[in-house]
C-alpha cells in the first residue's frame, strides 16, 4: 500500500540506538532534563494527584533518544490496547504513574506519543454520562426482549 | 514585488551593471594612461623585464624579512582574512549556483558546515582587523571614508550571510533578501572605493617591476 | 445541509451519531499534538468542543479548481478528519450540497440572516475585479459582490488554498481576470490564511478546530497557522543533511538523485517556503513532494507562480533574465575609460606644450 517510508531512503540519524541503548550507558542532557521533569510530575501526582503529560514529538529527540528514554522508563505491568478509531496503546512503564501512550489512526499512522503521568490515562477510564447511557440502552434492550423481541 | 525578488532582480542588475561599467572604466582609463617617457637605454630587454615583473608581483607580496617581526601581524591578518573571503565566496554551494546562473560555469563545493566556520573565523577576523586600523594611530591617521565603508561592506556581506545561514533575527527569505541587497551594495561601492584593489594590486606591482627592471634596478 | 432542525452543541451531533467519548479524546490529543500545543490543552479542546455550538460554515467557490475541497474531503483518515464535519454546521457549499439554483441562493440567505454576526467563512478561490467581476458570477451575481454580501456578517473568514489566500494561479501573470486575494477585498473581519495548493487536510481542520474551541490562532505575517507555517520545509527536510553537506542532485537522473541528495540545486524552493509537509506528510503519511524526488515548488507562498523564475532555478541565483545590459555597460565602461585616458593625454600634452612655450619665452626675454 506504501511504496516508500522515510526508512526507505538514506537518512543520517545522528547516534546510533545501538550503541547507546541500554541504561547502564552514558545518558544525553536532552534525556536527564526530561527525566527530571517526569520525577516532579510524578512528585507533584503524588502529593496533590495532579495529572500532567509530555508530547514526546514535541521535543527535539532523536530516535536513538527515543530508545534511551524508553529503556530508562523499562516497562510496568500495565498494557492496554484500545480499539478507538485506530490501535491506541496505553502502556504503564517500569515507574508506576508513568505511562506511555501511543495514538494511531486507521491506517497505523503516528498521531500522537504522550508520556501521561497520572493515575491511569484518561482514555482508559469509562465516562460517567456514557455509563448512564450504557445503562438506558440495556434498558431498552431488556425491555424489548419481555415485549418477545430478541435480546441480541 | 517582495524584498526578496527586488534583491535577486531588479537591485542586482543595476548593480551588476554599475560594477561592470565602473571597473572597466577604471581599468581600460588606467591601462591607457600615459606612461613617464624612458629617457635611457633599457637595461634589460622586454622579456627579461616582463618575468622580473612577474618575480616582483610575487616578491613584493610577501612580507620583507628584515621588517617581519613589525608586519608579521599585519600580514598574516591580511592574507588569511582574504583567504577566508576566497573560501566562502567560491565555494559555498549557493554561491556557486548564483555564479552558475550568471555565467554558466561551475566547480565543486564545500560542505556548509565548513563554509560557515570559515566565514564565523573571517568575521572574528575582520574585527580584528577594524581594531588594528583604529588601535594604531599611522594607521588611523591613515584611513579615510573609503577605508571604513570599504570595511563595512564587506562585513555586512559576511554577516548578513551568517545571519542568513543561522536563521538569526529575521525569516530566511528577509535575511536572504538583506545579503543579497548587501551584496548588491558591495558590487556598487566596488569600482568607486578601496576595494577596487582586487584589480589593482597585481598588475600595478608588476608594471612597477617591469619599469624597475628596464631600468636596470635590482628587484 | 438543511437549516431546519439543527443539532445545537457538538455533543449533542457526536452522541446522535454514536461517535464514542474516547474516539472523540483521541481526536483532541491528536489535533492538540499535531498543533503543537500543551498535552493539557487537549483536555481543554475537549471541554470547549463539547459545549460549544457548533458554529454555521458558509463555504463559498471562486476562481478554483476544487483541489482544496477534494483535500478536505478525500482524506485517508475519514473519521479523523471528516469528524470536523460533524463539529461544523455545513450549510452552504454550492459543490457538495444536494440543492441547485434558486434554492441554493436561498439557502445562503436564510444560512446568513438566521446566524448574522456568528457563522463562519470558508473561501477558496481568488476574486476576479476584472471589468466588474464579470469573470466569475454565480447566479447572476460577481464573485465580488457575494464575497462582499456574505462577509457582512461572517465572525471570522478562513481562506482555504493559496488562491484565496494570495491569489494563487488566477493571479499569476498576466493576470487577465484581475484576481485578487480575499484580503484585499475583506478589511474588517479576521482572516485565517490556510495556504497550499492544496492545503494539508489536517492542517485545515486543525485550523477549524482551534478556531471554533480556542479562537482565532496565533499567525504569522502573511496571517497564516504559525503551527503549521512557523517552519519552513528546509528546516523540517529530511533532506537538509545533505544540504548542510554539501551534497546535492545536479539532475534528476544523477547518483545524487538516487541516492536522495538535496534538492537545492534542482530549484527547490523549501528554504523559502513555510509549511508542514515535511512533518505532517501527505496521502496516509507516505511521503511529501521532496521524498518522492522532486523539488518543493514554494505552493503555499504568495506569487508562487512567478516569484522564483522558475520552478527549476535554484533559489540562490540572480533574477536576471538577459545579462546583455551587463555587457553593455561593461563596453560603456571600456570606452569611458578610453575617453577619461585621452582626455588625461591630451591635457598632458597641453601641459607640456605650455611648459615649452613658457621655457621658450622665458629664454627670448
Amino acid at each position: 500500500m506504501i511504496a516508500r517510508r522515510l526508512s526507505d531512503i538514506p537518512v543520517k540519524v545522528e547516534g546510533d540506538a545501538s550503541k547507546t541503548g541500554s541504561t547502564t550507558g552514558t545518558v544525553g542532557g536532552g534525556l536527564i532534563a526530561i527525566l527530571r521533569e517526569i520525577t516532579e510530575m510524578l512528585e507533584r501526582l503524588a502529593r496533590y494527584d495532579e495529572s500532567a503529560a509530555i508530547d514526546l514529538r514535541s521535543l527535539p529527540f532523536s530516535p536513538s533518544d527515543y530508545q534511551s528514554l524508553r529503556e530508562s522508563l523499562g516497562t510496568g505491568e500495565v498494557e492496554i490496547t484500545l480499539n478507538v478509531d485506530g490501535i491506541s496503546r496505553v502502556r504503564e512503564t517500569g515507574f508506576a504513574g508513568v505511562w506511555w501512550v501511543e495514538h494511531r489512526s486507521p491506517d497505523d499512522e503516528l498521531l500522537a506519543v504522550l508520556l501521561e503521568i497520572t493515575n491511569i490515562p484518561e482514555i482508559v477510564v469509562t465516562n460517567r454520562d456514557e455509563v448512564a447511557r450504557s445503562a438506558n440502552r440495556l434498558r431498552d434492550r431488556l425491555s424489548i426482549h419481555t415485549a418477545g423481541g430478541n435480546i441480541q | 514585488m517582495e524584498l526578496l525578488e527586488f534583491a535577486r532582480g531588479p537591485a542586482l542588475k543595476v548593480a551588476l551593471v554599475v560594477f561592470c561599467f565602473g571597473v572597466l572604466w577604471r581599468l581600460v582609463g588606467t591601462v591607457l594612461l600615459r606612461f613617464h617617457p624612458h629617457l635611457s637605454v633599457p637595461r634589460n630587454g622586454f622579456f627579461k623585464s616582463f618575468m622580473l615583473g612577474l618575480a616582483v608581483a610575487g616578491s613584493r607580496s610577501w612580507p620583507y624579512r628584515r621588517f617581519i617581526v613589525r608586519t608579521g601581524y599585519g600580514e598574516a591578518l591580511g592574507y588569511s582574512y582574504h583567504i577566508g573571503l576566497f573560501l566562502v565566496i567560491l565555494f559555498f554551494a549557493p554561491h556557486v549556483l548564483f555564479i552558475k546562473s550568471l555565467f554558466g560555469v561551475s566547480w565543486a563545493t564545500l560542505p556548509s558546515s565548513i563554509v560557515t566556520i570559515i566565514a564565523v573565523v573571517t568575521f572574528t577576523l575582520l574585527l580584528a582587523v577594524l581594531f588594528r586600523r583604529l588601535a594604531y594611530s599611522v594607521l588611523r591617521k591613515l584611513s579615510n571614508f573609503d577605508d571604513y565603508f570599504s570595511w563595512f561592506v564587506t562585513t555586512l556581506v559576511i554577516v548578513t550571510g551568517l545571519m542568513a545561514t543561522a536563521h538569526f533575527g529575521a525569516r530566511y527569505e528577509t535575511l536572504m533578501a538583506w545579503h543579497i541587497l548587501s551584496f548588491d551594495l558591495l558590487l556598487i561601492w566596488f569600482p568607486f572605493g578601496k576595494l577596487m584593489h582586487a584589480f589593482y594590486i597585481f598588475p600595478s606591482r608588476m608594471i612597477n617591476g617591469y619599469f624597475l627592471a628596464r631600468k636596470g634596478a635590482p628587484s | 445541509m438543511t437549516t431546519a432542525k439543527r443539532l445545537e452543541t457538538i455533543e449533542d451531533v457526536l452522541t446522535a451519531n454514536g461517535v464514542s467519548r474516547r474516539t472523540f479524546l483521541k481526536f483532541c490529543i491528536s489535533t492538540a499534538s499535531f498543533m503543537a500545543l500543551a498535552p493539557s490543552m487537549s483536555t481543554v479542546i475537549a471541554k470547549e468542543l463539547l459545549k460549544a455550538r457548533r458554529p454555521s460554515v458558509i463555504y463559498l467557490s471562486f476562481q478554483e479548481c476544487t483541489g482544496c475541497l477534494e483535500s478536505l474531503t478525500r482524506s485517508y483518515t475519514p473519521s479523523v478528519e471528516n469528524m470536523i464535519f460533524n463539529m461544523v454546521s455545513l450549510d452552504y457549499d454550492d459543490t457538495l450540497m444536494a440543492a441547485a439554483g434558486k434554492q441554493s441562493e436561498e439557502a445562503l440567505d436564510t444560512v446568513i440572516k438566521e446566524n448574522y454576526g456568528h457563522y463562519m467563512m470558508v473561501v477558496d478561490g481568488a476574486v476576479p475585479l476584472g471589468n466588474g467581476g464579470v469573470y466569475n458570477t454565480q447566479g447572476g451575481k460577481s464573485a465580488v459582490q457575494i464575497l462582499t454580501d456574505s462577509a457582512k456578517g461572517a465572525a471570522a473568514i478562513v481562506c482555504v488554498g493559496t488562491c484565496s489566500s494570495f491569489g494563487g494561479i488566477p493571479l499569476a501573470h498576466p493576470n487577465p481576470t484581475g484576481a485578487v486575494p480575499v484580503s484585499d477585498i475583506i478589511t474588517d473581519k479576521p482572516i485565517i490564511n490556510v495556504s497550499g495548493c492544496p492545503p494539508i487536510p489536517a492542517v485545515i481542520t486543525s485550523t477549524l478546530v482551534h478556531y471554533v474551541t480556542l479562537g482565532v490562532p496565533a499567525l504569522d505575517a502573511h496571517h497564516r497557522p504559525l503551527a503549521f507555517f512557523g517552519n519552513t520545509i528546509h528546516d523540517r527536510c529530511y533532506r537538509r543533511p545533505f544540504f548542510d553537506e554539501g551534497k546535492f542532485a545536479k539532475t534528476f537522473d544523477d547518483e545524487g538523485a538516487r541516492n536522495g541528495w538535496c534538492l537545492y540545486e534542482l530549484g527547490c524552493k523549501g528554504p523559502t517556503t513555510y509549511n508542514a509537509c515535511a512533518t505532517t506528510k501527505w496521502n496516509e503519511g507516505t511521503s511529501f513532494p521532496i521524498e518522492s524526488g522532486h523539488p518543493c515548488l514554494g505552493c503555499s507562498e504568495p506569487n508562487f507562480w512567478d516569484r522564483n523564475g522558475s520552478f527549476y532555478a535554484p533559489l540562490a541565483a540572480g533574477l536576471i533574465s538577459s545579462v546583455a545590459p551587463i555587457g553593455e555597460a561593461a563596453g560603456a565602461g571600456a570606452a569611458a575609460g578610453v575617453g577619461t585616458a585621452a582626455l588625461s593625454r591630451l591635457r598632458n600634452r597641453a601641459k607640456v606644450r605650455q611648459r615649452a612655450t613658457e621655457k621658450q619665452t622665458s629664454k627670448e626675454e
